[in-house]
């Protein structure tokens, strides 16, 4: 089960990647829950700080309205303006240059004194005025109807927009209306602009056209842009919504403002990107951070996963020298280790001593037994007991070897014995014969025991012939003058033998017991006899089993120890 | 001041028993005025015009208009045309009475005590009297052609006495009047009768805040 579309080749890449995934998977996640969060608050402060400025601007208007009412009440109680009102029949020259002195003294923009009947008496700015009926009269009459005779509000006068209050003149009983207007330009958006903290403009929704920009403290630019993003007449926007001027994001709040004598609202912004700038650099730091923590990530797991692998690919280093036959030591500090790891190097270390171990008992099973019977040994069970098996014995003796003996010291007598076993045995290996044990000058061969083997007859005389030329050589070699040379004798016969592990449970031995046996051993002891002159006497049942024909002369039968019957006997030549 | 006042009462008194007794029978005619709803209206003014126009000229007779504890006193007031009215301050503060009334246009800046001069007032209409330190102070001065005038209590009852009998024009005027220009007026004979009654329209009763400091209930 792959569920990736690539598979890692090594341990350490695997665990590398799942752990960085892990890691990344958590960051990722967790920077995108707190910048989720981060989103909200400051789309939720946006809203508050512009509620919150909206409320501002509410009451700075109302406390500028109430100001002005003050002022304009304050001037209404002026004596001096009481006189000019009241000699205004015969002056009314002196009438309007006092009341372009009261507008000025209190810094309005108009001044208008409105007779009872609502008619213009004075105009401080445009005398063409006088006598026509007032332009504001909601205003009036909002006054007649108050208590204190007072009214005050947002007035659209001839395409502006005014702060306006009307107060009685009393004489002391109200005898005209005094209309103060304070415009609302620029300037005083600023002012609002600057306690609010907020872009404040005025717009004025007049007719079926998109209306005009009564004040803003927008830039030129910009104005335009809000000119051509403003909703359609009669629309505003009570919830703060997301207003594009020229690609730049404004939080935007467009609420009516209560004005006589017109429709006006105001659109109080935020630029966005300017808002968001704290949250952004924590959105940067957030990112950061992340980044920071995916690398420190992933040296950690590279260490992690490399304290992991190496040591694991060094015992698999180990464990392909020991594949190899190499079981030399290997100190590493695996093994110094207390975790699984350092139990596992032990536990590698144990082993591989275990099999050095076995491999030179095997080694010496080897030599001191043939390699086959080693083998054999090795991979059975070993029990004692063993089986019937159609084997030829191949019995070789040196004769006349003791005056040899007696000449020769015993390290040379040791040095002749050994390169001559030497010599045959491994001619018996070349032909597939195992060597089942020496016996002093003598040896055992035996050709299909352990192992089956079709030609077995065959391979024996071959190995005879062999030898006899291998101990002509051995002669020439060890002794070149021609005295004392080497003289053996050698029986072959085939038959059936019990073949098997021979001993007690703890020593045994492979080898076979028999007639065969005794008989090969019999044939090498005939060799002895000058009548049949020959050293080496086969049996006609191994020349009968032989899938090859040898060069021989039959020697006639010959009484066997043991055995009633004679048997037939052939003597091989070269 | 009080021997002094009932020996000019008891001079007007005498002064129109001989106006009685020269034109015959004096005639007296009870008038009362309420308003829209019903109510008796106080401080209107009665008068009584002779159809005929020939009216008595004015006596002599001292009018005064107070100001005690930062109020006029009486808050509406009659004179016949050519009256003079002083205007005594009875507080320890002074007072700046003024009017821009056309009927008459005056000014007493800042003064304690009873200024030496009375002013005269020789035309009819309304005067409205006023002071400039004190916005709440207000008062009224009707000046009317005719000595036949009078004054309703709480009671919104008034009483004309001592008219030669004839045919009048009595009018109803209130500083709430809803329409100044024209009071309303009634013809009668008399002494056929003896009675008669104004309903007037009257506008809702406006009154500045007085200034905290002072006693009392904070309104005129």
């Amino acid at each position: 089960m792959n569920l990736l579309p690539f598979r890692f080749r090594t341990f350490r890449g695997r665990l590398s990647f799942f752990f960085l995934s892990l890691v990344a998977l958590l960051l990722a996640t967790t920077f995108l829950i707190v910048l989720q969060a981060n989103r909200r608050h400051a789309q939720r402060q946006i809203e508050d700080n512009l509620r919150a400025g909206s409320r501002i601007f509410s009451t700075l208007t109302e406390r500028r309205l109430d100001e002005l009412n003050e002022q304009a009440r304050l001037l209404a109680y002026d004596y001096g303006f009481k006189q000019a009102f009241g000699s205004s029949a015969d002056d009314p020259g002196t009438m309007r240059l006092a009341m372009q002195n009261f507008r000025d003294r209190i810094r309005a923009s108009f001044m208008v004194l409105v007779s009872l009947e609502q008619q213009t008496l004075y105009d401080s700015d445009a005398s063409k005025r006088d006598g026509a009926p007032f332009d504001l009269p909601d205003l009036i009459n909002a006054a007649e109807a108050h208590d204190a005779l007072e009214a005050r509000g947002l007035v659209l006068r001839d395409g502006q927009l005014f702060a306006a209050v009307v107060v009685p003149l009393l004489t002391p009983e109200p005898a005209a209306w005094i209309c103060l207007g304070f415009r609302i330009d620029d300037s005083s958006a600023r002012e609002l602009g600057v306690l609010t903290n907020l872009d404040v403009s005025f717009f004025a929704q007049t007719g079926e056209a998109r209306g005009s920009l009564l004040a803003s403290t927008l830039p030129d630019t910009r104005r335009q842009e809000l000119l051509a993003a403003w909703p359609r007449r009669g629309q505003t926007a009570p919830e703060p919504t997301q207003m594009e001027l020229g690609q730049v994001p404004f939080v935007t709040l467009i609420e009516p403002l209560e004005v006589r004598h017109g429709r006006v609202a105001v659109a109080l912004q935020r630029n966005l990107r300017e808002e968001l700038l704290p949250f952004r650099a924590l959105e940067t730091a957030l990112i950061a951070l992340g980044v920071a923590g995916l690398l420190l990530s992933i040296i950690a797991v590279v260490a992690i996963s490399g304290s992991v692998s190496r040591p694991v690919l060094r015992l698999a280093e180990n464990a392909r020298r020991v594949e190899s036959g190499d079981y030399s030591p290997q100190p590493g500090e695996e093994s110094e280790r207390r975790d699984e790891l350092g139990q596992l190097a032990r536990s590698f270390q144990n082993m591989t001593e275990g099999l050095a171990e076995r491999d030179k008992v095997r080694d010496l099973l080897g030599k001191v037994a043939s390699p086959a019977i080693a083998a054999e040994l090795t991979s059975r069970p070993l029990t004692l007991g063993g089986e019937e098996k159609k084997v030829t014995v191949l019995f070789c003796d040196l004769i006349d070897f003791t005056p040899l003996s007696e000449r020769l010291t015993p390290s040379e007598l040791l040095e002749v014995l050994n390169a001559y076993l030497t010599a045959m045995s491994r001619i018996v290996d070349a032909h597939g014969g195992v060597i089942d044990k020496y016996i002093g000058d003598a040896l055992m061969a035996l050709f299909g025991a352990p192992l089956e083997m079709p030609d077995q007859a065959a391979a024996a005389l071959r190995t005879a012939g062999e030898m006899r030329t291998a101990l002509r050589e051995l002669n020439q070699r060890l002794f070149p003058e021609g005295e004392d040379a080497l003289r053996f004798g050698i029986g072959i016969h085939t038959g059936i033998v019990i073949a098997g592990n021979v001993g007690s449970p703890t020593r045994y031995n492979y080898t076979v017991l028999g007639d065969g046996v005794n008989i090969a051993a019999r044939l090498e002891s005939l060799t002895r006899s000058a009548d049949y002159a020959t050293d080496i006497i086969v049996s006609e049942a191994t020349l009968q089993e032989s899938t090859e024909t040898f060069r021989t002369r039959p020697l006639g039968e010959a009484p066997v120890k043991g055995k009633q019957e004679l048997v037939k006997i052939h003597a091989l030549l070269e | 001041m009080a021997p002094h006042r009932s020996f000019s009462s008891l001079l007007v008194a005498l002064c129109l028993w001989c106006c009685c007794s020269s034109s015959a029978i004096a005639a007296e005619i009870a008038v009362t005025v309420r308003d829209s709803r019903g109510a008796p209206v106080r401080d209107a003014v009665i008068y009584a015009l002779p159809v005929t126009g020939k009216a008595p000229p004015a006596r002599r007779q001292k009018v005064e208009v107070q100001q005690r504890d930062q109020q006029f006193l009486p808050y509406v007031s009659v004179v016949q045309t050519g009256s003079a009215v002083l205007f005594p301050n009875n507080d320890d503060v002074k007072h700046h009475v003024y009017s821009f009334s056309p009927a008459k246009k005056f000014e007493l800046p800042l003064y304690a005590g009873t200024p030496a001069e009375p002013i005269v007032f020789d035309k009819p209409g309304v005067v409205t009297l006023g002071c400039n330190i004190h916005d709440w102070m207000i008062a009224y001065v009707l000046v009317v052609p005719t000595p036949w005038f009078a004054v309703t209590g709480a009671d919104g009852a008034a009483q004309l006495r001592n008219l030669p009998a004839g045919a009048y024009d009595i009018e109803a005027w209130q500083p709430r009047l809803r329409n100044q220009a024209q009071p309303p007026r009634q013809r009668v004979n008399l002494p056929a009768q003896s009675s008669t009654a104004f309903q007037l329209d009257l506008k809702p009763e406006v009154r500045l805040r007085r200034s905290p400091t002072d006693s009392g209930d904070g309104y005129r």
